[in-house]
């Protein structure tokens, strides 16, 4: 496509022309039919990058945020009563809920988490609040397609293809992009994790954290048919059929990189497994992740990014896992239980092994939950056996950042008093995603792709970096 | 950088300058050919030839004959030429020859599987939805008949114009040919949205980009800021398709049968039983449905009393059934029963009331509760009887059998209505008041499915004009719900003469008319571009669905114009441009890079050589297939899934394109995504690609097949063999050697493999083996101790690939046992599976080694994980994997899928029992080194580029 490089010509003019010289973006000249090359091959951004990997564990169905991360005392007065200020909800909401978790103030920053997540007020002077994010619909596909793709309904490109397609892989090994969720897809499926336009090696590797197999985890990483070692040969015979080709075909760039590629796949065989062989890690660390599917998919993500591997995405469990519509007080905990030691234990070890510097962890699901109680369905009664929940909210919700260049122990933004709606320094999701990509190196306004006529990016038109969060 | 761009609003006067002055809005019909020192008898190297002068260039030189071949038979089949193909191309004399071969392969079916391919591409073409509600099918069942279309109108050369037309409008046109009806597939194939609203967005982007080579999508929101495309525009085009109706799958015409006889009639058998699974399922709802009256009988009799006396009526639900009751009530058909005859009398006469109401007393026929409560009637007027009924339904609510004998007449009329009026019933199944859904929705569901089968006949896609054309207005912003002013439907303001607006109905076909006309400056030359790009890798313009200003500049514009009126004067044939196209001296050059030129035109924008293509995923898929001689050429028809165990021997394009989820190695070697039209293929290398050829189920199953071809009976020979399968020629020597060195060693390998398998049973002693005995038969898939099976001593004994069963008493345990030749750590991990429950008593699961045991397991009806840490073997070890029956055999069928990984020195190989499973005793791997072979030229950059 000669528009790509059209683009980079321009580009590269333009970065003269301010006298930078930190490097170009994107995949540019390496898609045209004419001229295809490694696309993972490790490229610079436009800035020099606080972190080199991004670790988001993605809360899928909606973390309520009064009952984790954004304490709402006030709510305790108005316990069971109206609201005198409430939005409009997906379904029927009564009066105000207020948390039934206890939050407690953390390190030296005294940052108040609940005892949702027993094992990160360790790590509070490590991590950053964001308490003012929003987004644009209450409804989890389009939250979700919003959240990783930067658009609620167009198939767009996710985030991760994104950054693999701007930065590549430093691991040419393993995919650049995996996405682990044990069990199945979360809703939308593999649209959370498309490239969309992007060249489909940038869509993410999924991987069903619930098997323990390594063939089941990567396709065709295993050969079933003959010994490693005359696979060796194969491969040897391969590359010398292939040189005497290129002999005649001097200068033919592509046909080189390809005959390579074949040395990276048989090299990923080892590695791959290597990467997800988890009873290569002492007891110990084991110990510290805990045993559920989360945690070991927490500790898997370790694995990966120490080796290089750009962006990792792990799904909680399939369909909406946090949707708790009722009885959210004893499923959040349930749920909060399957991750919580992980989470905190990825701190500690990405800190440990020096890791946490290069690794941005992203900790967010598509929205947050509302302050008010959700109405019983389908006429059943507020009685004695009612287990209340929270609905849907994307008026304003919590995420939060830590590792990779942001600043620990802070609190950025604020909601209401009640923690319906975004007040203060507002973060919008393209906000959100403009700042990671800043994180990254990358200029999110320089992150394009000509597609159908224009140049796209992941914020589209949006997005400004938050700066304030950054160190 | 861009040279024009537009501020916040397009002006008419905008519009006008771009009319004049754009070329993309103007094609000038007198282009001369450029006179060039060296003359050409085709065009189109007069063209190139300038331009490489300009440059000081000069063309490469002409390709060998034997690259010629096999670029005619890729590009224009997407297949190899077999060795004999070659050879007798390279010897052919005729100075004709190269023409005739365009011919005939033009002429080929498998030209239009090859070009058919290229539309879809742009057509964005998949069987699946992408996006579907639970309980819908995710797959559009009758999409192939889109695709066959496409194949079918490349094949017929169908004029260019014409093909435009039909996609947009085949419903509204004089047809001569009924299946072309299935044209407008292109409207409805698009990406399935959660919000439908989504979709007649699409349709205009498609259709815009793909005719026009126009992005009018980028003016849904704001006006065009580098287009001269108002928002005004999208929207009179969004009109067209907004107006335009959906029949639903069971509503799509048919258009032909299944040409597969055989399939035809397992179809027909197929859906019969489906049909009468519907139907039966509608009778059981429409008595379901019908019953109610019975149930809720008082109220249904106030309920329509009401209707007269205007007395608030007890009950309310149910409106149509209510409705129904009271038509069979007023239907002569009443003046039959026993109950309602005075019912009936009463309504259409209400003077005669009284004299009614004494016929009924007098009469023998009156319903019994009917009379005792007309013997308490005072009043004898309508309300009064009417009223009276009330009670006597009451009455009779009580006495369920007679009811239900005085209620048959309705139920029958009834439930036969239900039956047949599809509509009704739907209704009542949807209003979920029966529960009737669920069952309704799979039932449906089912039926879909059925059209997937491969004997179904084919559905067009349709869309119908709606009864009203919508009247589009903007949406300002592009949210739909801020109207901005209304617009007409019309055609593109830049490319009218007059006003544009559009008379007939939703103006669909003015729009398909204008597209296709001659007067088009775009449609023509997108085209032809897109011909160009499907030659040559690359467009003259480089974006072929953006000619706007963000698009690439053409690199040779009076070619392309040239080209654009010299294809509209020949008919609009693609064939005849293709045919101009690959006869070019420029099509026929050498791909050799050449440095020198290289350094002046690095990309080859100027065409200065011929640009190796590395094959799509669908043209390295079939050239596999067709060197095993596998391949099956299919005429069209339901889609099969191309990967897994069930794989037809097919080629590509008759293989399932699900949107949500492609397959792996048509993601990873670049297949489209097919969420929106694509313009040109990414090109990538991964090692995705080369773990699917060395590793996967698909490139061992054909590489086995072409070893199992080759020919000969040295080794030499049968090198030479499967060269000229994979590669269409013979080895030069120093390849030959190569390859005998690699069949040499990897023999030796094979020889020295460090294990092999035997299959038997024995007698387990103090949990040791003695007396192994071999199975000595191998039958069905299974080895079994001797021709009869049960055995007079082994009983049920015998072992499959996955598992077995043991036979009868401790005699009889069944024994996989591995011998190993080399020394090691083996590691096993598996789970034995006891799927029965309620007979026998299971079994015992034993892993030994060297006879002796290491671990055992006990299981019955349920998986017990069987995995093994590591054990140390050496050469001449045997490890037994036993199981063996309890106190009785029954029930005892078992799946034991062992994996075992082996570490010689660092080097890991690890297999499943069934993998290594064989008809042969002591055996080790199957794959032969000739399979190795094989599959190594399939991997190679000869056999992946077209030279």
């Amino acid at each position: 496509m000669l528009t790509n490089t059209d683009k980079l010509i321009t580009r590269r003019q333009w970065l003269q022309a301010v006298g930078s010289g930190i490097g170009t973006i994107g995949m540019a000249s390496v898609m045209g039919q004419e001229k295809a090359s490694n696309p993972f091959k490790a490229k610079p951004g436009q800035f020099l990058p606080k972190a080199k990997s991004l670790i988001h564990i993605c809360i899928n169905g909606g973390l309520s945020q009064v009952d984790s991360f954004d304490p709402k005392p006030l709510l305790e007065k108005w316990d069971g009563k109206a609201l005198p200020r409430t939005f409009k909800t997906e379904f029927k909401t009564g009066g105000a809920y207020a948390s039934r978790f206890k939050f407690k103030k953390y390190g030296q920053s005294g940052m108040p988490i609940s005892n949702m997540f027993p094992h990160l007020g360790q790590h509070a002077d490590d991590i950053c609040v964001i308490r003012s994010m929003h987004t644009d619909v209450p409804n989890h596909e389009p939250g979700l397609m919003m959240l990783n793709t930067g658009d609620n309904i167009l198939p767009r490109p996710s985030m991760g293809s994104w950054i693999n397609y701007g930065l590549g892989s430093s691991n040419q090994n393993l995919p650049g992009y995996i996405v682990l969720s044990p069990g199945g897809y979360p809703v939308s499926g593999a649209a959370n994790w498309r490239s969309s336009f992007l060249p489909g090696i940038f869509q993410g590797t999924y991987i069903d954290t619930k098997n323990t197999r390594i063939d089941k985890l990567i396709e065709n990483i295993r050969n079933r048919k003959v010994t490693s070692t005359i696979q060796r040969k194969q491969i040897d015979l391969l590359s010398e059929l292939n040189a005497k080709h290129l002999a005649k075909k001097a200068g033919e760039a592509e046909f080189d990189s390809r005959m390579k590629s074949y040395e990276l796949a048989y090299n990923m065989q080892l590695e791959a497994t290597d990467a997800f062989d988890l009873s290569k890690e002492p007891q110990h660390i084991l110990d510290m992740y805990g045993k559920t599917p989360q945690c070991r998919q927490l500790l898997m993500a370790r694995r990966l990014v120490e080796r290089g591997v750009r962006c990792v995405q792990l799904f909680h469990a399939p369909g909406n896992a946090w949707d708790h519509h009722f009885d959210i007080d004893r499923l959040h905990a349930k749920n909060a239980a399957e991750c919580s030691q992980g989470v905190g234990a990825l701190i500690t070890d990405l800190k440990q092994r020096g890791l946490l510097d290069d690794t941005l962890i992203l900790f967010s699901g598509e929205f947050g939950r509302t302050p008010v109680v959700e109405m019983p369905r389908g006429g059943a009664k507020i009685d004695k056996n009612f287990k209340p929940g929270r609905d849907h909210n994307h008026h304003g919700f919590s995420c939060w950042l830590a590792g990779g260049g942001v600043k620990g122990g802070h609190i950025h933004g604020s909601t209401d008093e009640f923690g319906f709606e975004a007040v203060e320094d507002k973060v919008h999701v393209h906000d959100l995603h403009a700042t990671i990509l800043k994180l990254l190196g990358i200029d999110h306004e320089e992150l394009t792709y000509r597609f159908s006529g224009r140049d796209f990016r992941l914020t589209d038109v949006e997005g400004y970096v938050v700066n304030d969060i950054i160190a | 950088m861009i040279a024009c761009t537009y501020g916040n609003e397009i002006l008419p006067d905008d519009i006008q300058k771009a009319q004049k002055n754009d070329w993309a809005y103007n094609l000038s019909k007198t282009i001369e050919v450029p006179q060039t020192e060296e003359w050409y008898a085709n065009p189109i190297d007069s063209f190139i030839q300038e331009k490489l002068t300009e440059q000081g260039l000069l063309p490469s030189s002409r390709a060998s004959k034997k690259t010629l071949v096999k670029r005619l038979y890729q590009t224009l089949t997407g297949l190899a030429p077999t060795y004999e193909e070659v050879q007798s191309f390279v010897f052919d004399n005729d100075t004709q020859a190269y023409e005739k071969l365009v011919d005939k392969l033009i002429a080929s079916p498998r030209y239009g599987e090859k070009w058919g391919r290229h539309w879809l591409d742009v057509a964005r073409y998949a069987d699946g939805k992408g996006f579907s509600q639970p309980g819908q099918s995710a797959l559009f069942p009758h999409a192939w008949s889109y695709r066959d279309y496409v194949i079918r109108a490349f094949n017929e050369d169908k004029p260019f114009n014409e093909f435009v037309k039909e996609q947009l409008a085949a419903d509204l046109l004089d047809l001569k040919d009924k299946r072309d009806l299935a044209a407008l597939g292109f409207i409805r194939l698009g990406q399935h949205y959660r919000d439908m609203k989504e979709r007649q967005h699409e349709m205009v982007d498609v259709t815009t980009q793909a005719f026009l080579g126009l992005t009018v999508s980028c003016a849904r929101c704001h006006d065009h800021k580098f287009d001269p495309i108002p928002t005004a525009d999208y929207y009179s085009i969004f009109g067209i398709f907004k107006s335009i109706s959906e029949p639903r799958a069971h509503d799509m015409p048919i258009i032909y049968e299944s040409p597969d006889l055989e399939q035809r009639a397992l179809f027909k058998v197929e859906m019969a039983k489906q049909e009468k699974k519907m139907r039966d399922f509608k009778t059981v709802a429409g008595k379901k449905l019908t019953g109610l009256a019975r149930k809720y009988f008082s109220g249904y009799m106030s309920r329509i009393s009401s209707k007269y006396t205007r007395k608030k009526p007890t009950y309310t639900a149910m409106r149509t059934t209510v409705n129904e009751f009271q038509k069979y009530l007023s239907s002569p058909k009443a003046l039959e029963s026993p109950l309602f005859k005075l019912w009936n009398q009463v309504i259409h006469n209400p003077k005669k009331a009284a004299e009614f109401v004494k016929q009924a007393k007098a009469s023998k026929e009156t319903t019994e509760e009917l009379k005792t409560a007309l013997g308490k009637l005072k009043k004898f007027n309508r309300n009064s009887v009417l009223d009276l009924y009330v009670g006597v339904a009451k009455e009779l609510e009580k006495k369920p059998k007679k009811l239900q004998a005085l209620m048959k007449p309705f139920e029958e009329v009834f439930t036969h209505h239900l039956v047949h009026n599809v509509k009704d019933l739907l209704h009542f199944v949807n209003s979920g008041t029966a529960g009737l859904k669920p069952k309704y929705l799979k039932l449906d569901l089912e039926l879909q499915k059925t059209f997937s089968h491969p004997g179904a006949p084919a559905k067009a896609m349709i869309v119908k004009e709606s009864s009203r054309p919508y009247n589009p207005y903007v949406f300002v912003r592009g949210q739909k719900d801020v109207r901005g002013p209304k617009v007409p439907r019309r055609y593109l303001q830049v490319l009218s003469k007059g006003d544009g607006v559009f008379k007939k109905g939703s103006g669909r076909l003015e729009l398909a008319e204008r597209l296709a006309s001659k007067d088009n400056p775009l449609t023509a030359r997108v085209i032809v571009n897109r011909v160009w790009s499907w030659n040559f890798g690359k467009g003259i313009v480089r974006t072929p669905n953006n000619f706007g200003a963000l698009g690439g500049n053409p690199s040779h514009p009076e070619l392309l114009d040239y080209m654009a009126n010299w294809f509209m004067q020949n008919g609009w044939s693609i064939k005849k441009l293709q045919k101009m196209i690959v006869t070019s001296e420029t099509f026929k050059q050498s791909s050799q890079l050449r440095p020198a030129a290289a350094k002046v035109d690095g990309e080859n924008l100027l065409f200065w050589r011929k640009d190796p293509m590395r094959k799509s995923w669908e043209q390295l898929r079939d050239s596999i297939v067709q060197a095993s001689g596998a391949l099956k050429h299919k005429n069209g028809g339901a889609p099969i899934k191309l990967l897994g165990s069930n794989e037809a021997s097919i080629r590509s394009i008759y293989g399932l394109i699900n949107r949500r989820n492609l397959e792996g190695p048509m993601k990873y070697f670049d297949f489209p995504s097919t969420a929106v039209t694509c313009e040109v293929r990414t090109n990538t290398i991964s090692p995705q690609q080369g773990l699917f050829l060395m590793n996967s189920e698909f490139s061992a199953r054909y590489a086995q097949k072409i070893a199992e071809s080759a020919e000969g009976d040295t080794d030499e020979d049968r090198t030479v063999s499967i060269y000229k399968k994979v590669l269409g020629r013979t080895p030069q020597e120093d390849e030959k050697t190569a390859a005998l060195k690699f069949i040499g060693e990897a023999r030796e390998l094979y020889k020295n493999t460090y294990s092999r398998w035997e299959y038997g049973y024995g007698y387990l002693k103090g949990d040791k083996v003695s007396n192994f005995k071999p199975f000595q038969t191998f039958k069905n898939g299974r080895w079994q101790a001797s021709e009869k099976y049960p055995d007079p001593v082994a009983g049920y004994a015998f072992l499959s690939a996955k598992g077995g069963h043991p036979g009868k008493g401790k005699n009889n345990a069944v024994i996989r046992r591995c011998n190993f030749y080399m020394d090691g750590t083996v590691r096993f991990t598996g789970k034995m599976i006891h799927p029965n429950k309620r007979t026998g008593d299971g079994v015992r699961v034993l892993i030994l080694h060297n006879g002796k045991k290491v671990r055992e397991w006990e299981c019955k009806g349920k998986s017990v994980t069987t995995t093994l840490g590591e054990i140390t073997v050496k050469k001449g070890d045997k490890i037994d994997l036993v199981v063996e029956p309890q106190k009785t055999m029954s029930g005892d069928t078992f799946e034991w899928p062992m994996e075992m990984s082996m570490n010689m020195n660092g080097s890991i190989d690890t297999w499943s029992v069934f993998d290594i499973f064989s008809n042969e005793q002591k055996s080790g791997i199957t794959y032969s080194v000739w399979s190795c072979l094989a599959q190594t030229l399939t991997m190679s950059n000869e056999f992946i580029y077209v030279d």
